[in-house]
């Protein structure tokens, strides 16, 4: 008989929660997750000095060996980089720490902020896949973020998806395999930043939703200046939207990363336009006015709407 | 007489085609060997990707060490069906089911940010998965 597991637990710097509704296990294949998140966290994350991310920048300009994580994790953020024509850039690093982001969040008071810093092009990430080596230009400095998180959710998709149908969230960041028995999906909602209420709820079935925004990791600098985490490459400074959120649904995590982060550069319109023009991508908006905009696909998705 | 000046005109004549075949023949190898050059230049590429990338390697390491700008790659993003066809859910300035439109609360996001460390392994503390009845319903939202 199957049964419905769920577990919860703190890591990469968010909640993670995982559902996983199976006759084949007890549960016991979810307690391993959170080892296996911190093994990919001590690989990825930027914050943690001894990561292999961290070792890697540091060599930047040569080739080095890495492991087959972090290869799968560049490799995808270059992806990313391409589908997107370079909107998504994870060499955005060194702008991001000009802008004052350049310690834990949480140390963030008011920042002298750096002039810009030019950022390196995409391309320059250069991937050998026979020997597993990657190089990035001399002072450049990768930063897998989003991409980090989307990569490790899917994973966890995957790992489960034999086992039974799971829905995985990292931080807000949703991927779901299967759907639970007599259900069309995992019901999932997109939060509203001006709110308490969600701003729609949906099915959500062998895909992922992930999201993005401005609303969400800002700091001042001590011109005043309000600053996010989410950098123009093009200026190598916070990007100038009007888009506040930006939630995209597609079938692959990173995909769906990235083309949030596109959306949000284009600006509300014209990246839910481009957006359309997308194979298999579906996107809703919130702009910074408070307006709340989506595609036509992404409306056959939404189970119920929540407005005032 | 008549026969030495016969003889005088059918040298003359020979010598005149001869150099003229010879001319004709050396001129059209000379233009042969013109199409094969522009054909070859035509067939070489410009530039590739591995050329430039084998130039990168030998070059000085000072010239290495410059970050390329920033300013090509602008972000062209095509848009194929120019038809606005966007749904909008909800107008600007009507109202949330709660809380009005206003600039994201900083403070509240710096705060929920708080904890961008994970303890280091040995402090986990291994959570055990419950049996839920139904699922539970999970929230997109804004990370990185």
């Amino acid at each position: 008989m199957s049964a419905l597991y769920h577990l919860t637990w703190h890591a990469m710097g968010c909640e993670v929660s995982v559902q996983l509704e199976t006759d084949a296990d007890d549960g016991t294949i979810l307690s391993q997750l959170p080892t296996q998140v911190e093994a990919f966290e001590a690989c990825l994350s930027r914050f943690r000095p001894t990561s292999e991310l961290v070792r890697f920048n540091q060599r930047a300009g040569d080739w080095v060996e890495v492991s087959e994580t972090l290869y799968q994790n560049i490799s995808a953020a270059r992806h990313a980089a391409c589908i997107t024509d370079g909107a998504f850039n994870p060499l955005v690093l060194p702008a991001l720490q000009a802008t004052g982001y350049d310690r834990d969040f949480a140390d963030i008071g008011s920042v002298d902020t750096k002039p810009s810093v030019a950022t390196a092009e995409w391309q320059r990430i250069e991937l050998r896949r026979s020997s597993g080596e990657v190089r990035i230009p001399e002072r450049a400095s990768i930063d897998l973020g989003g991409v980090a998180k989307g990569w490790t959710a899917q994973r966890i998709a995957d790992d489960l998806a034999p086992y039974g149908a799971c829905l995985v969230n990292l931080g807000g960041d949703l991927v779901a395999r299967g759907a639970p028995r007599g259900l069309p999906g995992w019901e999932v909602a997109i939060a509203n930043p001006l709110g308490n209420a969600p701003v729609a709820t949906l099915w959500l079935r062998d895909a992922a939703l992930m999201t993005s925004g401005v609303d969400y990791r800002r700091w001042a600098s001590t011109d005043g200046a309000i600053h996010h985490h989410i950098i123009d490459p093009h200026t190598g400074a916070s990007a100038q939207t009007d888009v506040m959120i930006a939630s995209v649904h597609h079938a692959d995590a990173i995909t769906a990363e990235a083309y949030t982060k596109a959306v949000i550069l284009a600006g509300a319109a014209r990246g839910l336009l481009w957006i359309q023009s997308q194979w298999d991508a579906a996107a809703l908006v919130i702009d910074c006015a408070g307006a709340v905009m989506a595609t036509p696909e992404f409306l056959s998705f939404v189970t119920e709407r929540l407005e005032s | 007489m008549t026969h030495n000046d016969r003889g005088r005109k059918l040298l003359v004549r020979s010598a005149l085609a001869t150099s003229v075949t010879i001319a004709t023949f050396i001129g059209a190898q000379n233009l042969a060997m013109l199409d094969a050059s522009q054909l070859s230049l035509t067939l070489t590429p410009t530039s590739s990707a591995t050329v430039t990338s084998d130039a990168a390697s030998v070059t000085s390491p000072a010239s290495q060490s410059s970050v390329p700008p920033a300013q090509h790659a602008a972000p062209q993003l095509v848009i194929r069906h120019a038809a606005p066809s966007i749904v909008i859910l909800r107008q600007s300035g009507q109202n949330a089911a709660s809380g009005t439109a206003s600039s994201p609360n900083t403070t509240t996001q710096a705060v929920s940010a708080q904890a961008v460390q994970s303890p280091p392994p040995s402090q986990i503390t291994l959570p055990n998965p419950v049996v839920v009845q139904q699922p539970i319903v999970q929230t997109g939202q804004s990370s990185r």
